[in-house]
């Protein structure tokens, strides 16, 4: 469970928040929800391995893509001790409080604010470490001679993708990743603090000391730190003057609490939400949600005939009340009408996963080479079981009409179900359909499962 | 307070535009639709036939069952009422409520059983019952001792769902209520010139040679219950745009798939509201968790969040705590036969609505076994709750769901595999087909809470077709001269004051004492009437 509402501290340094930046390079450089990722590409290693420290970096990430950190260093402990010739890499992912480092071979990561410098080539197999938050920026490189990328404007970003790069920098301090998230103009380039006034002029190393001894006004910093101020106008080195008298009253518990100035205009947190999630599954690259076989299908769907319900919702003329919105069915005269029909329910799995019956499937010990599958009239669903009593081709789930059926194919040993709160198994005839109930149990091979459906009936 | 109203031309309700073309024989017409109140010669017109039925009830629920079970003991034939229902027994509506709900025959219900709906004095009481048919000593002292020492003691006995079916079952035959019934949709109720109504009925395809048909009675009575489930807009954009009906789910529609996949491998449950059902569900969720050794944890969001006692004075204070508000039942139990019942007898408007707002919101039983399952979850960490509202559900990863909360600190967002929405059912009256036409063509209003306005006789405020009366009873009259009309007793009330108003007119015998003792006697026995 991440309710997310720990603390603000932690919700302030939300990993995805945090801007990056990609150095130049022709190494490999990459990012995911909650983790960064590093691969060095030499000549003297293959790059074959490269796909699979992206795929465990994919497969940690979509798990806990809030704090894929623990559980990333873990997965690539045990993928290190199998691949000998594994590239130089280092992660830098988030965990609950702080972010994991996991550092093998050439690579480094640099914190100038806090002097720390944690280098792959110091230890006999891999560095594994966990550090609060630091101050500042963090550097991951390949090549600590190689130039950063310090001096690059804030409209730089790094948030999501693999891109060839010596290295990526974590602007962690820097106040701009919220105020552009928020959609405030801005701010000239500085990879500093945004309530720093510009006094220093960028540099191009940043990696010279502690940022914080830059001459700053009394409070702008706690705001800033709070994370979710507005960006502030563009630091106008003329007003600098003007400073202290311009400068806002500490922030009163209001701010503190919500960490939202009162006059700050119309946040759109939501609008992230509402745009940004859904187009993450939607995106043909995205990682995959792991719920559908394959991505939810944008086709039409079967077309049958059933009720409306008074909200104009498809349903199977036989359910009492709508399976989308509630509302009893008899709000409206029954009347059949053709339209998309809708999910008629799920199978839940002996493993505890779920598939939504959208499709017809084949499920087996090996479906995928079935014509049907492979004409595409059936979706596979592969089930491991080593008894061998499980056939290639088992067992379709077929969706008619309203109704779920299963048709056997004629397999060696059979299908099996168990009606509702009943223990009698009944075999299933082979290539007959046989009508599931909701609740109903499917025994094939050594392998179970249940049918379950939203669609109510008194 | 009758008012004539006169149909404006093209003033019609877009759901009546289904019924434009009238190809089948014996179908309403947009004349008949529109006018408010209709002829015999209308309906002849339209090839609609007319049967002749004194009373008709309209819903065929609980509500229907305790009204036709309290005529029929004050000497009303059965072939005088008329049931127009699409449900097979009354029950099966409220059962299957309760069963989606993890209330199955074999657990207690949460609400007041004080009433019994299958016997109108409500003697012998359930744990009576209970206790004479039991087959070991400890289970016939068991409910005795249980009703003897609640509150203080022990919690408040309620019946086994499965004890209040079959007693409704067997009062059920014993007054002939299958005689009366008679399948199929009510589409209006429309007041008849000359007196009485016509409701109009759609029976099944093929049960009949016109589309529909109209019964004509002096009385009509309506109890249709809530018009559906409520499920929350986001919930409902979560559905249609993800197709995923497995993920996202209203506690009282079925989601045993949900404790299925729990008892399968591990999983975080997100539970909205702070009702009876929710608690409900929170304890099967710990039961299973206790049983089978599973490491479920309960994410719970509380848009109101209760710290402690609270109420207006020392008199009227509602128990809380950690999220709850706690009450024996739904409503304080002078609400059924008290101070409140007299008090709010009396009131009217703003302030009838405001003491109902007093006396209602979300509250819960305290039962001691599931207080001591959150406590337990508080102190283990897997059970934690959140202040705020759900704005907006998208899919995380890994098969999950990622809630934005709206709280106080801000928005938050919450990951789970499961959403439970346990908000309750939806109340307003003008999803109801049948009630949205009682309020545009049959001179129906609303009382202050916004249900329907009923009298203290339950006539329905308005709808007078003098000789005939119209009444209702049940979740839509909510709001009235007699708090608690949702209940079991809140049922049998409203019945008791419907045949009390029907005797005054003649309709039935009053139930003095004597005919009170002899019915009694032949439902102790068993008699038919």
């Amino acid at each position: 469970m991440t309710a997310g509402h720990a603390g603000r501290h932690s919700a302030e340094r939300a990993f995805d928040g945090v801007r990056a930046t990609v150095h130049g390079g022709d190494h490999v450089v990459g990012r995911y929800p909650g983790a960064l990722i590093l691969i060095r590409r030499d000549s003297t290693t293959g790059s074959d391995r490269i796909p699979e420290l992206l795929d465990i970096c994919l497969t940690a990430t979509s798990a806990a893509p809030r704090a894929p950190g623990r559980q990333l260093a873990r997965r690539l402990t045990g993928w290190l001790s199998q691949a000998e010739d594994a590239p130089g890499f280092g992660t830098v992912a988030a965990t609950e409080d702080g972010l994991a480092i996991f550092l093998y071979g050439e690579v480094t990561v640099e914190v100038p604010a806090e002097d720390l410098r944690l280098s792959g080539r110091t230890a006999a197999f891999s560095v594994d470490r966990l550090i609060d938050w630091p101050e500042g920026v963090l550097s991951l490189r390949a090549d600590s001679s190689a130039p950063g990328s310090a001096d690059l404007p804030e409209w730089f970003r790094f948030q999501l993708g693999v891109v060839t790069g010596s290295g990526a920098t974590l602007h962690i301090d820097d106040a701009s990743q919220v105020a552009s998230a928020a959609g405030a103009p801005t701010a000239p380039p500085t990879d500093q603090g945004k309530a720093r006034p510009p006094a220093s002029p960028p540099q191009a190393e940043p990696l010279t000391g502690p940022q914080r001894e830059e001459p700053e006004p009394d409070e702008e910093p706690e705001t800033a730190i709070g994370g979710l101020a507005a960006a502030p106008p563009p630091p106008d080195p003329e007003v600098q003057g003007l400073e202290p008298a311009a400068t806002p009253p500490p922030p009163a518990v209001f701010d503190q609490i919500h960490g939202v100035a009162p006059d700050e205009p119309q946040r759109p947190p939501l609008a992230v939400a509402f745009t940004a999630a859904p187009a993450a599954t939607d995106r043909p690259g995205a990682p995959p949600t792991g719920f559908f076989p394959t991505p939810v299908p944008q086709e039409e769907g079967t077309v049958v005939l059933g009720f409306r319900c008074s909200r104009e919702h498809l349903n199977d003329p036989r359910v009492s009340f709508c399976a989308t919105c509630g509302i009893r069915m008899d709000q409206r005269t029954g009347v059949l009408v053709r339209g998309r029909r809708p999910p008629l329910g799920l199978i839940v799995l002996d493993t505890g996963s779920t598939f939504v019956l959208d499709d017809d499937y084949l499920l087996g010990r090996d479906p995928d080479h079935d014509g049907d599958v492979l004409a595409g009239r059936l979706r596979p669903l592969r089930l491991d079981d080593n008894s061998g009593t499980l056939s290639r081709a088992h067992v379709e789930i077929r969706l008619q009409e309203w109704d779920v059926t299963l048709v056997d194919r004629g397999s060696a040993n059979g299908t099996y179900v168990a009606a509702p709160q009943q223990q009698a198994w009944v075999a299933v005839v082979p290539h007959q359909a046989f009508a599931l109930t909701a609740g109903s149990q499917v025994g094939l091979g050594r392998r179970t499962f249940t049918f379950e459906s939203p669609h109510g009936r008194l | 307070m009758t008012t004539q109203n006169i149909p404006m031309p093209g003033s019609m309700d877009p759901m009546e535009q289904d019924f434009r073309p009238t190809p089948v024989p014996g179908d309403l017409t947009p004349y008949l639709i529109d006018t408010h109140i209709w002829t015999d010669e209308m309906l002849h017109q339209a090839g609609i036939p007319i049967y002749d039925t004194p009373f008709v009830t309209v819903g065929g629920g609980i509500g229907s069952f305790v009204t036709v079970d309290y005529l029929r003991i004050c000497g009303v034939p059965a072939s005088s009422l008329t049931v127009l229902t699409n449900l097979d027994v009354p029950w099966s509506s409220y059962e299957y409520l309760t069963r989606v709900s993890q209330i199955p025959r074999r657990e207690r219900l949460r609400s007041d059983s004080a009433s019994t709906p299958d016997n109108i004095w409500g003697f012998p009481s359930y744990a009576v019952r209970e206790a004479f048919s039991a087959k070991s000593v400890k289970d016939f002292f068991s409910p005795l001792w249980n009703v003897l020492t609640e509150p203080i003691l022990a919690d408040y006995y309620t019946p086994k769902a499965g004890h209040a079916f079959e007693s409704m079952e067997r009062e059920y035959h014993r007054i002939g209520y299958a005689q009366c019934v008679r399948k199929g949709q009510v589409r209006m109720v429309r007041r008849r010139y000359g007196g009485g109504y016509f409701t109009i009925l759609t029976p099944p395809a093929g049960a009949a040679p016109t589309r529909r048909i109209a019964y004509r009675s002096q009385f009509v009575h309506v109890a249709v219950g809530y018009p559906g489930l409520k499920l929350l807009p986001d919930l409902q954009r979560y559905r249609e745009t993800h197709r995923d009906p497995s993920k996202v789910v209203n506690a009282y529609e079925p989601h045993e798939h949900v404790y299925e996949q729990l008892s399968r491998r591990p999983g975080t449950v997100m539970i909205r509201g702070g009702g009876i059902v929710a608690s409900r569900v929170l304890q099967r969720l710990i039961d299973d968790r206790d049983r089978l050794g599973l490491q479920t944890r309960v994410l719970h969001v509380f848009r109101t969040y209760v710290t402690g006692s609270h109420g207006p004075s020392i008199f009227m204070r509602r128990k809380g705590g950690d999220g709850w508000a706690y009450q024996g039942f739904n409503y304080p139990k002078s609400v059924w036969g008290g101070q409140l019942k007299a008090k709010v007898r009396k009131l009217e408007g703003a302030e009838r609505a405001e003491e109902y707002k007093l006396m209602g919101g979300t509250n819960t039983p305290v039962r001691k076994s599931w207080q001591e399952q959150l406590k337990r979850g508080r102190a283990q960490g897997w059970y934690q709750t959140l202040i705020g509202e759900i704005a907006e559900l998208v899919p995380g990863p890994a098969q999950t769901v990622v809630a934005h909360v709206k709280a106080a600190q801000g928005y938050i967002q919450a990951q789970a595999d499961f959403v439970i929405d346990c908000t309750g059912l939806e109340a307003d009256i003008r999803e109801h087909r049948l009630l949205a036409d009682l309020l545009d063509h049959s001179g129906a209003g609303r009382n202050p809470s916004g249900r329907l306005d009923v009298e203290r006789t339950f006539e329905l405020r308005g709808t007078r077709s003098e000789p005939g009366r119209l009444y209702a009873s049940g979740s839509a009259t909510l709001g009235g001269y007699f708090p608690g009309v949702d209940t079991f007793l809140g049922l049998q009330i409203a019945a008791q004051e419907i045949a009390d108003d029907l005797a005054a007119l003649g309709f039935c015998a009053r139930l003095g004492v004597g005919r009170s003792t002899k019915q009694w006697w032949l439902w102790a026995r068993h008699r038919p009437i």
